[in-house]
């Protein structure tokens, strides 16, 4: 068992979280995504992204449209579906009574 | 100066490095191995692809309008290597995976030539990568057996025949034992899976095949290194053996050992080329023993059929030669010679002492000596052992010896030359021989089979006296009384009559 197993797991599992979180104020290309998560520092590796939105893609709780872009290829720009944001709705249930879990664990004496 | 190399990103233009396209070239080709078996691959690729095009353009203007080797290891670390964006969701497997990645980046490690830290042929420092230890030492090493009769030039030479040079990106990552990226477990998954719907026969097989990979290939490298170190170690002994020449150390002015080439001079017509065929027989073997244990190390790779071929050729060349010359050698034996010649001790003696000399020195005493009945090579002059002697009984009245010299030839001819150069030495003093026990042929004569024997005739009544250690001697005393061989040990007294020598206890 080493550590950055285990965070790179947890990550891996806030990190669908956020995407969608994310689109759920915007459209963006993955860019623009990836920007934002460097922000937070919640991705260190671009790479990691793209199966991540072809997943979610594919899964249909994400949707996108191609746009032309003046500095380079074709961009897709993401926006979430109905189901994700239903999707996203119980992720976002879930994350707090588990960001509340942990807080009272931690603040609970023996 | 640098040559760029075009290529096409998500459907735009970029000139780059050729040492940079080579690293995205391998990149990419990582991509497409792990991602062409997940569901939207393909759309992730052409995602990554898009991305890079976006990341390079921004590197590129009208001023810089190459993607250097820099732009690309900048861009791949802003991507990150392809198996940290692997999306796995099972987690068990992910960690599977990290371990396997660990242990298989030392079993992936390949044996290739490193040009880029080379002093020569980078063959040092390939097999530093190879064991992981400083090029210096191997150069070292390398160095020591250059002094060995220039062993470690042959062997290098081998060597750069034999090891691949790591020319591409991928083949230099092998080299440094960096695993590329390996899914290796899901490989070996789909593998076993796949074969499964065809088959428990066939799946089974999958099974065996990845043995080999795994541990089969480990036990094949352990021995193709025991091949490979055997082999070297057997070469410098060989050409050692063979380039030393010891002649030119005399110790006492005498050599007790023989070495490879005054044997072969001794027995074949053609030395040199005897020499070197006996060279060659010795030394191919061991060259294929290394090649082979080099191909066990390298695996597959190597392409050695025409220069093992070539090897095996001059071999059986060689093999032929020296039959050639050896059946030329044994003709030499067709004919035999032998010449006597007698002499008479006029002096009216009443007993004759017999004393062998060894090496020049005087036999005395039985501890004295033991008689070494190989071959000595001298400075001017072959040794060999022994003298035979033969005592005899005779009616005749006076003491009288016949030294005989025989020889063999291909013609009568040669064969009387062989024996008259014969040197054997008998002197005369008084009521003392001196019998040398060794005879000599002249150095750069061939053995053919030359015997010295001395026949001493004692008159009957009259006695003869032998000192010395007679026990391991081929002395041949012509008694029909049988005796204790223990009593020939020390100094003896014989006397002659007409039934024979009889042994006079004193």
């Amino acid at each position: 068992m080493n550590v950055e197993n285990t965070q790179a797991q947890m990550r891996k599992g806030i990190l669908e979280y956020c995407v969608l979180s994310i689109l759920s104020k915007d459209e963006c290309y993955p860019s623009e995504i990836i920007s934002q998560l460097k922000k937070v520092e919640l991705i260190v590796v671009e790479g990691t992204l793209y199966p991540l939105l072809t997943r979610l893609k594919n899964t249909e709780l994400l949707d996108y449209r191609w746009e032309e872009s003046t500095e380079g290829p074709p961009r897709k720009y993401y926006t979430i579906t109905e189901k994700g944001t239903i999707f996203l709705k119980s992720l976002k249930e879930t994350w707090m009574v588990l960001e509340n879990a942990v807080k009272k664990l931690e603040n609970t004496e023996l | 100066m640098k040559r760029t190399t075009t290529i096409n990103l998500a459907g735009l233009v970029f000139h780059i490095e050729e040492d940079g396209f080579q690293i995205l070239n391998t990149y990419f080709d990582e991509l497409k191995r792990i991602f062409s078996k997940q569901d939207g691959g393909t759309e992730i690729l052409h995602d990554i692809e898009a991305r890079f095009a976006e990341l390079f353009k921004e590197r590129t203007n009208e001023h810089k309008q190459v993607v250097t080797l820099e732009d690309v290891h900048e861009t791949i670390e802003i991507m990150g290597s392809p198996q940290q964006f692997e999306d796995d969701d099972t987690s068990s497997e992910e960690t599977n995976k990290q371990n396997f990645d660990e242990t298989n980046s030392t079993t992936h490690k390949r044996l290739y030539r490193d040009k880029d830290n080379a002093v020569i042929g980078g063959v040092a420092s390939g097999l530093g990568h190879y064991f992981n230890i400083d090029p210096v030492f191997i150069r070292i090493i390398w160095i020591l057996f250059v002094f060995v009769g220039g062993t470690g030039i042959l062997a290098y030479i081998i060597a750069l025949i034999a090891i691949p040079e790591a020319k591409t990106t991928s083949e230099k990552l092998h080299m440094q034992g960096k695993t590329v990226n390996v899914d290796s477990i899901k490989n070996f998954a789909d593998t076993v899976g796949n074969e499964a719907k065809k088959g428990i026969n066939k799946a089974a097989e999958a099974v065996k095949s990845s043995l080999i990979n795994g541990v089969g290939r480990k036990i094949i490298r352990f021995f193709g290194m025991i091949f490979l170190i055997g082999g070297l170690i057997g070469f410098v002994a060989t050409v050692a053996f063979f380039v030393i020449n010891p002649n030119t150390v005399f110790i006492n002015d005498q050599l007790v050992q023989l070495d490879v080439n005054s044997a072969v001079n001794l027995f074949f017509a053609e030395e040199s080329l005897s020499y070197w065929s006996i060279f060659i027989i010795s030394i191919i073997p061991l060259l294929l023993i290394i090649l082979f244990g080099t191909r066990l190390l390298v695996g597959q790779r190597l392409r050695l059929k025409t220069f093992t071929s070539i090897l095996v050729g001059i071999w059986v060349i060689a093999i032929i030669t020296i039959t050639v010359l050896s059946i030329k050698s044994g003709l030499d034996f067709n004919e035999k010679y032998s010449s006597e010649n007698t002499v008479y001790i006029q002096e009216p003696i009443q007993e004759l002492g017999i004393k062998l000399i060894e090496n020049k020195t005087e036999i005395t005493s039985s501890e004295d000596v033991e008689f070494n009945n190989s071959l000595i090579i001298e400075k001017d002059s072959i040794a060999l052992g022994y003298v035979n002697i033969e005592i005899i009984p005779t009616k005749d009245s006076v003491f009288y010896y016949t030294i005989t010299q025989k020889s063999s030839g291909r013609t009568l001819k040669t064969a009387k030359a062989n024996a008259d150069a014969i040197q054997s030495s008998i002197i005369a003093q008084d009521s003392l021989l001196k019998i040398d026990s060794q005879y000599r042929i002249p150095k750069h004569t061939k053995y053919r089979d030359q015997k010295v024997s001395v026949m001493i005739y004692v008159p009957i009544e009259k006695t003869i006296k032998i000192y010395g250690n007679l026990e391991d001697y081929p002395v041949k005393i012509h008694s029909l009384n049988p005796f204790n061989k223990d009593d020939v040990e020390r100094t003896s007294t014989w006397k002659s009559t007409d039934r024979g020598m009889v042994l006079i206890y004193k």
